[in-house]
Formats: structure tokens, sequence, C-alpha cells
């Protein structure tokens, strides 16, 4: 009586699991696309629950525009550089370099060139594994969309959203972090070099010297990977470089928040900073140098 | 009988672990899903900032807000964490602003001058009636607008 018992009590237990395991594979289906599983991490501690989040290139591309920022072609890494990228490092580096240049001509309605770095930043992706990134689908949908642009920038950040996205469920965390370094120190490169060059208003350089604040979290991002030797190295890079960019004085005002008859919110207060040209042609050479031997 | 109730629990430790496993795969095709749909016109920054957190705890996401630029924040949280709290705090955790509300709900803002906020998600606190504590997963969603704000 007892083994039966037993042998009811096993296959009851048995027959359960599986029956809740299929209901949520069920449930799974209403709401899984193609798509793999991403790997959420499960909270442990604190640091799990605190976020860096990195202003896209696309936005500080858009940013810079509005300083009256220029397309020039000379500036970006040119797709012929795609072939030196053979370490995982320096394509994951890489394909946030080409993210940069394609949020660039994105911005600027620069269509040909979209369509180059889009497949750079692609066969970056595909060389890392991470291949639902850019799928023939989407790279088509990129190119009939090419003339939209709202359509065209909301393909691209869901490229990266992709990837990031599938880097982390592959537990290979350390590369999305290297590729949000990537498109930011590009997008801040070209930012510098067209100020430098002439290729934009004074106001430019108020909006570069604002991004000490995304510096500061793209460092405390990267912190988290302490066991990949060319993130530690990077980080060590960028904390010299912020180095340069506390020369600048800040005045703060406290932050205030007014709800709007819309229901949108403005939050006044902030930061005004202000940096001597010397301290900002270091800013700018340190982030050029860097730039230069990420992409060489 | 001791046995039988050993086997139980062991069943229900198999369920629990599973139904982490569907978890993590409901979460992505939630937020796409569900979620990002509702971040349009706003265009994401590209980023994914998941956590899988038990009921009444909390999530925060530090980030930078440019002046002159217009965004759009979007907790996207699965149904079985209930409801949630927002709070906007400065870098020195002084709380801007707060709100409970149900979940799904965006919320539309600018800067005045470009500062560093965290924005945090607190989760309601609650059990299941067996005592077990149960999990589900939150996403930051970020967007900002394409057409730069005319001043």
């Amino acid at each position: 009586m007892t083994k039966l018992l037993k042998h009811l009590s096993f296959q009851s237990i048995l027959l359960s699991t599986f029956f809740f395991v299929s209901c949520s594979n069920q449930t799974q289906k209403e709401y899984e696309l193609e798509e793999d599983e991403v790997n959420v991490e499960k909270v442990e501690d604190l640091s799990e629950r605190l976020f860096y989040a990195i202003p896209s290139p696309v936005e500080v591309a858009l940013l810079f525009k509005k300083e009256g920022s220029e397309y020039h072609m000379e500036y970006v890494n040119p797709i012929e550089n795609t072939s030196k990228y053979i370490t995982t490092s320096s394509q994951a580096l890489n394909m946030g370099v080409y993210g940069a240049d394609l949020s660039y001509a994105s911005v600027f309605n620069k269509t040909q060139e979209t369509i180059f770095f889009m497949r750079a930043a692609k066969k970056m992706a595909d060389e890392l594994g991470v291949t639902n990134a850019f799928p023939e689908d989407k790279v088509e949908a990129i190119e009939e969309n090419i003339h939209n642009q709202d359509t065209l920038l909301e393909l691209i950040a869901d490229a990266f959203w992709t990837s990031d996205s599938e880097l982390k469920e592959t537990e290979r965390e350390s590369f999305s972090g290297l590729i949000i370094a990537g498109g930011w120190i590009e997008a801040v490169y070209l930012g510098v070099v067209l100020y430098h060059d002439g290729h934009a208003k004074a106001g430019l350089k108020k909006r570069i010297v604002e991004q000490k604040f995304s510096l500061e979290n793209l460092i405390k991002l990267l912190s988290i990977y302490q066991r990949d030797e060319v993130v530690v190295k990077l980080r060590e890079d960028l904390e010299d470089i912020l180095q340069a960019f506390n020369k600048a004085s800040e005045q703060k005002k406290a932050s205030t928040v007014t709800e709007n008859k819309n229901g949108s919110l403005t939050i006044g207060g902030g930061s005004r900073f202000n940096l001597s040209d010397e301290a900002f042609r270091e800013i700018s050479d340190k982030i050029i140098n860097l730039r230069m031997r990420i992409i060489e | 009988m001791k046995e039988a109730i050993n086997l139980i629990k062991l069943g229900l430790i198999l369920v629990l672990v599973l139904s982490g496993i569907n978890l993590n795969a409901q979460c992505k095709g939630f937020t796409k899903r569900k979620c990002m749909p509702e971040l349009t016109p706003y265009v994401s920054n590209g980023q994914v900032s998941s956590a899988k957190l038990f009921a009444g705890d909390s999530a925060e996401v530090s980030m930078t807000f440019y002046s002159g630029q217009e965004y759009r924040f979007l907790p996207c949280v699965q149904d079985i964490l209930g409801d949630i709290e927002i709070k906007v705090m400065d870098t020195d955790r002084n709380t801007l602003y707060e709100h409970k509300s149900a979940q799904m709900n965006t919320w539309d803002f600018n800067v005045e001058e470009t500062q560093q906020l965290i924005i945090s998600v607190i989760t309601e606190e609650h059990e299941l009636a067996t005592g077990i504590a149960y999990t589900g997963c939150v996403t930051f969603l970020i967007g900002f607008k394409a057409e730069l704000m005319v001043n």
C-alpha cells in the first residue's frame, strides 16, 4: 500500500509539473516573438537593481545637430576597416562606433552612408554572433524606410536594443558595455572634431561639456565588468578623460518639478558648466586619441 | 507519509524553478509586444534595463536628461507585481516627484537645464496565500523625441 502511495505521489507530482510548465508555455506563446529568451538576472543585491543609462548615439547626434554640426564623411570610421577587427573586443567596440556613424548619417538624411554603416554594424554584430540584431528582414526594412527618418531611427534603436538583449541573455554583458562605450566615444569624437574644425556653432562646446554626466554613468556601467581586461583598461582611459571634464566649474540649481496642463512634467533647476578653452582642448585630444586607438 | 510530503515539496520546487525559466522568456516578449509600442513616437535609447524583482522590491535607473530634449519614461512591469510607485530623485536622492499608479502609465517630461536624475520603481508588497513570494520582471523603457524642442 505504501509502495503504491509513493508511486502515485511521484506520478502526480510529475503530471502537476508538466501541467504547470505547459500552461506557462501557452502563456509564453502569447507574448513570445521570434527572438530568443532574455536572461534577466535574478536580483541578488542592490547593484543588480541600479541601471546606468547612456544617451544613444542618435540622441547625441541630434543634440549636436541642433548646435549647427554638419555632416562630413571624412570623420567617420571607414567601412573598409571592418576587416581589421578580429578580436571580439574590437568587434564589440566598433559595432558601437559604426552604430554612431550610422546614427550620424541617419540624422543628416545621408541615405547611401546609412546603408553602408548599417551593413558595417551588421557585420560586426554577425562576427559577435549577435544574429538577431540585423536579420535580413530588418536590413530590408531599413532600406525600405531609408527616406522615412522617424521609422528609420526606430529601426536602428530596435536593432541595438535587440543586440543588447541578446548579449545579456547569453551572459556576454561585457560586450554590451563595449558596444555602448564605442558608440558614446564615436558620437562625442564627431562633435569634438566638428567643433575644432569649424563645422559647428559655438554652442556645441556646451553640449560636449555636458557629456560629463554621461561619461560618469558610462564609467559606473563599465565598473560592473571587473573580469574583462579590455573593459578595465577602457574604463581607466575614460576615467582619465573624466579628470579633464572635472576641470569644468559647475553652477547647480536645485531641481524642481512642474506639472503641465497636458500632464507632462517640466523639471527645473539643473547644471551649467564653464570650461576654459585649454581644458576643452585637453578633453578633445584625449577623446580623439582614444577613438583612434579603438578604430586602428 | 513523511516521504510523500517530501516528494510533494520536491514537486513544488520543480514547478517554481521551471516557472522561473519561463518568466525570463515572457519578460523580453512582454516588453517588446506590450510596452515598446507605447514608447512611440519617442525613440528608445537602445539599452536593456531589466530586472527580476520580488513583490515589494525596487529598481532604479540613473540617466542624464538634456535640455531641449523631450523624454518618455515607461516602466514595463509584469501584472503579477501589481501596482507600482514611481519616484524621481536628484543625485542627492531628494525626491522631486512621486506617483502611485497602475502599470503601463507613461511619463512625458523635459528639463530646463541638463541634469542627472534617478528614477525609481517600487513594486507593491504582497504575497500568495501560501506565503510564497513570487517574482516578476521590470524593464525601464526610456525614449526621446527625434525632433528637438524649439526654444
